[in-house]
């Protein structure tokens, strides 16, 4: 008797289940939008996509699905993605690490040829940092210790071969020095590894480090941008100190090529509605992303991706990664 | 400082506080307890409840899901020997065992009592010495982090149970998986064979599930068909209470592994994993018993729970004081931190005192909600051995597919969990032990990479490696656990 | 028992001496200073082809020894017995692997919930009761807390699987 009770509630509920998912043909988007996150739970990339997912949600009336693929420095995610239906029910949270990995992809998917962009969100600054109590007390007498001392300048980094070791070297490169670069797992690695004086400093992104600079823990040299950041207004920039290096981290959106234009400019007006909604305002507070804009509308965002991998291109190849 | 600890008492003894802490502590249990759900994926679903909260209700409630997580965890593996953790493989080959033996409600006490003192002992040393061990922490540069992976694998004679070749030889199976993938230092690949699958490595989770899990289902396929699962018949809790003779006879060891288990968990990027097994490899070594190691030795099980619940408070210390996360977990606390506009950092303890040590009490007192919560949750589990052998099998099969599926939301790891199914099927029928190889493969690509960081900062001079104290005195540490095996026991000599 | 492990340390050495071939390739692959992409794994797969090369050999010198002693003949009994279970984890092997080979394809529902009973059959499950009772349990308790309530995206399926998929998840 209890068995058959038990039956009759899972049948009950397996009903209920079902019926929440009807079948209609009703506009786009008629149901979950699923956005594929390429990196893990909890990394830079995650938070930021969820935090514009959060801000779209009350926009949308069908549910947002973040799916965290992550493998092969956020590959595995993207090869995923291009081999989605282009219904526009699958979204690439895209990286600078894909347009690194479009020089010579590693997967049959191709950032550039796969993929449309629907936009930029974000660009981050990175800055030169180091131990608060180093011996270099500006940037200049980094770069003169570092022209005497070929190789013995080591500067930590998490991605070899990737963003992290491409701006440390492609900075270094640009002032003529000849520096280690060392890669570990994590920032929180490198951080400690710079606290516990082990290495001579890191090129990072600056929010990251931001409370062991207020702390006095760390230093930062100098900001890669140009301008001065709005919450470090002591620190030089590397436009007034005269190198044309402006780089920095990015993160967009983009679906599968072939998706129909109506699609890409409905999910374009909904996360451009997003991103003023408080709760990613606070976000981009938070993460002092706000030092200048990331927004950049679909054909702008293509024109900076060329841009950006024909600069890769160059500096993986002085680097040796590609002939 | 006493009168930051009586108001931060207060605070967290307020009733929507202490609601917060059974909740989140509930929801830290069930994900660390669930396969495919980490106790970090557990704390990222928890943190969009916080938003409303005020900032220490929700520290309550997430501290209280971190330590839970780290409990939970080990249910599942004491009673169905899946690991959720790659820390947790010491208890699954411990507890599991005596769960087999049909003591699992032994099993569990221990653990539990274990894993809870192991939490609040390293509450109490966080509280008291949170400077002491961040600076401590921060000695550990990549000379010395090669030094404690090599000691973490000095235990392999330990875990090898009858035959030290055959432990070797699976401890060098697993450090030569370690290095296939992408290599940390060049960012080029390595065995991969040009295909996707192996691209980023075998995620030790994955190789964990398959060669304990799956091929211990395998193993039990053989046997004739039972009807019920629980052939020996669980007891119950009452009559599988530990007896206070227990504790009393390893009180060193009570002290010793939390103890380590602080000190390791602070050190980020190492954590639980090492700070377990080193602490079941030192039980291993100074064991009266050490013939029972692999076979459910309830001091093993002891020395692995205590210090992985203590590295909670290590890692905690860390992010508390220096705004570095120690763990994965950890690092979701950053978030959680930001959401209620504070950053940890090194300013944190001046500007917020009030929510530094009210997170050092909730720590505590979740670790104490947790003693009830486990019990009322583990007579719930110790029901499922009522369920048909078959079913039973069937289920976990699909537990440990839905873990390794879980992990990266990707197909391509149920192919590796599956062989690693089969792996572990053979290296069991033919006697050689798998907890090595899992031990190399998670320790492995630490040893490797940081071997190569200190010779990266030393510029390829291997003196770097030897003439930093710390270093020498785990190395050091290290060639005793290789060596004094050999002499203690001769017969293992004889086996080779 | 000592034929098996004579042919798996075979395979080890034959094994671990590929890779070692394949190792030998990074050689030289690295950054200044440090020992290279090479030198570990070479080093784990030099040690484990000594190693499993060593067992071997002490294997052959067993079965030397054990020669001159009598070998218990098998009865017909064990090795009917032996038959058997090698039959049931085969089999539970095969189940394994084609769940796990067509959920892209069927999707994660159907595909556990035809698992769960062809797995039972195959450890020797032959009460009707448990086996038509258990598929629907534990489908509908794995769908609810995995799918539903922490939401995994488990694989829906391809083509009419899809949309039979998206009835529960």
């Amino acid at each position: 008797m209890k068995k058959a009770m038990f039956f009759l509630v899972v049948f009950v509920v397996m009903g209920l289940v079902a019926g929440v998912g009807n079948v209609s043909a009703a506009p786009y988007p008629e149901r979950a939008i699923e956005i594929i996150v390429p990196f893990g739970v909890g990394g830079g990339s995650d938070t930021a996509a969820r935090a514009v997912a959060e801000g779209m949600k009350p926009l949308l009336k069908v549910p947002l699905v973040i799916n965290n693929m992550s493998g092969g420095g956020g590959t595995k995610g993207m090869l995923y993605a291009s081999q989605q239906p282009a219904d526009g029910y699958t979204v690439l949270a895209i990286t600078t690490s894909h347009l690194i990995d479009a020089v010579k992809p590693k997967t049959r998917a191709q950032l550039l040829r796969d993929f449309d962009p629907i936009m930029r969100i974000q660009w981050d600054t990175s800055a030169v940092t180091i131990a608060g109590d180093s011996k270099f007390k500006t940037l200049a007498d980094l770069i003169e210790y570092g022209k005497k001392n070929p190789k013995m300048l080591k500067f930590a980094g998490t991605s070899p071969g990737g963003w992290s070791e491409i701006q440390t070297v492609a900075f270094f490169k640009g002032v003529g020095v000849d520096a280690t670069f060392v890669p570990f797992d994590s920032g929180a690695e490198i951080k400690a590894a710079i606290l516990g004086g082990h290495i001579h400093g890191a090129v990072e992104e600056l929010a990251e480090t931001l409370p062991l600079i207020e702390a006095g823990k760390l230093r930062s040299l100098a900001v890669i941008m140009e301008k001065r950041h709005p919450a470090l207004p002591n620190v030089p920039c590397t436009a007034e100190l005269g190198f044309n290096y402006t780089h920095g981290l990015m993160r967009a959106w983009g679906v599968k090529k072939g998706t129909p234009p109506d699609r890409i400019q409905y999910l374009h007006d909904v996360i451009k509605k997003a991103l003023d909604v408080p709760i990613y305002k606070k976000f981009v507070q938070d993460n002092h992303l706000y030092a200048r804009p990331g927004y950049l509308g679909p054909e702008e965002t293509r024109k900076y991706w060329d841009d950006e991998v024909k600069f890769f291109t160059e500096t993986l190849k002085t680097l040796g990664y590609v002939k | 400082m006493f009168d930051h600890y009586l108001n931060a008492f207060a605070t967290v003894l307020l009733p929507q506080n202490i609601l917060a802490m059974g909740l989140g502590g509930l929801w830290g249990l069930l994900a660390g307890a669930l396969p495919g759900i980490s106790t970090s994926m557990g704390i990222v679903l928890l943190l969009s409840f916080t938003y409303t909260l005020s900032p220490i209700t929700a520290f309550c409630m997430l501290v209280a899901a971190y330590c839970g997580g780290i409990t939970g965890g080990s249910i599942t593996s004491i009673l169905f020997g899946i690991p959720g953790e790659p820390s947790s493989v010491p208890t699954v080959i411990e507890g599991h065992a005596l769960a087999k033996q049909g003591h699992a409600a032994y099993a569990l006490w221990t653990f539990l009592l274990c894993s809870i003192f192991g939490g609040i002992f390293s509450v109490l040393v966080m509280m008291a010495a949170t400077p002491l061990i961040a600076n401590f922490a921060l000695r550990f540069g990549p000379p010395e982090f090669f030094a404690l992976t090599i000691l973490g694998l000095s235990v392999v004679s330990g875990l090898s149970g009858g035959s030290l070749l055959k432990g070797f030889l699976s401890c060098f199976f697993g450090l030569f998986l370690a290095t296939i993938g992408t290599d940390g230092i060049t960012g080029g690949e390595r065995f991969t064979f040009d295909t996707m699958v192996l691209l980023g490595g075998i995620n030790f989770v994955t190789a964990m599930v398959g060669l304990l899990a799956v091929s211990e289902i395998l193993i039990e396929a053989e046997e004739p068909f039972k009807e019920y699962k629980g052939h020996v018949g669980y007891r119950g809790m009452k009559a599988e209470m530990p007896k206070f003779s227990l504790f009393k006879k390893n009180w060193f060891n009570l002290i010793r592994s939390p103890i380590i288990g602080t000190v390791v968990g602070a050190l980020p990027g190492a954590g639980a994993t090492i700070a377990s097994f080193l602490a079941y490899g030192e039980a291993a070594r100074t064991s009266k018993e050490p013939e029972k190691f692999g076979h459910g030795a309830v001091d093993g099980l002891m020395a692995a729970e205590c210090a992985n619940n203590a590295s909670t408070g290590g890692s905690m210390t860390i992010l508390l004081s220096l705004g570095l996360p120690g763990s994965n977990t950890t690092a979701m606390m950053i978030a959680a931190f930001m959401i209620h506009g504070m950053q940890p950092g090194p300013l944190l303890l001046s500007t917020r005192p009030e929510i530094v040590y009210g997170i050092f009490v909730a720590m505590l007192l979740s670790n104490l909600f947790l003693l009830v919560l486990t019990i009322v949750g583990i007579r719930l589990f110790l029901e499922l051995n009522r369920l048909p052998y078959s079913v039973f099998s069937a289920a976990i099969i699909i537990l440990c597919v839905i873990g390794a599926f879980g992990l990266q939301n990707s197909m391509d790891d149920l192919f590796i969990m599956f062989a690693f199914g089969i792996i572990g099927y053979v290296m069991r029928k033919f006697g050689i032990p798998v907890a090595p190889a899992i031990l190399a493969l998670v320790l492995g690509d630490m040893a490797e990479l940081a071997l190569r960081r200190s010779l990266l900062l030393s510029l390829g001079d291997p003196m770097i490696l030897i003439s930093r104290p710390i270093s020498v005195v785990l190395l050091a540490g290290a060639v005793f656990s290789i060596v004094y095996p050999l002499f203690k026991k001769p017969k293992m000599l004889q086996e080779l | 028992m000592k034929k098996g492990e004579i042919v798996l340390g075979a395979f080890c050495v034959a094994f671990f001496s590929f890779m070692f071939y394949e190792a030998f390739k990074l050689h030289g692959v690295g950054r200044f200073g440090e020992v290279g992409s090479g030198f570990w794994p070479m080093l784990s797969l030099v040690v484990s082809v000594i190693l499993s090369l060593s067992w071997l050999v002490s294997t052959f010198v067993a079965l030397a020894k054990e020669k001159g002693k009598a070998a218990e003949k098998p009865t017909p009994e064990t090795i009917a017995a032996a038959g058997s279970r090698r039959k049931k984890v085969a089999l539970s092997v095969v189940c394994i692997l084609v769940y796990i080979i067509v959920m892209p394809w069927i999707g994660f529902i159907l595909s556990t919930f035809l698992f769960v009973p062809a797995f039972a059959i195959a450890l020797g499950e032959r009460r009707r009761l448990v086996l038509i009772i258990s598929p629907f349990l534990i489908t509908a308790i794995t769908i609810l807390v995995f799918a539903k309530f922490i939401t995994i995206p488990f694989p829906k399926g391809a083509g009419i699987f899809v949309e039979f998929s998206r009835l529960f998840y």
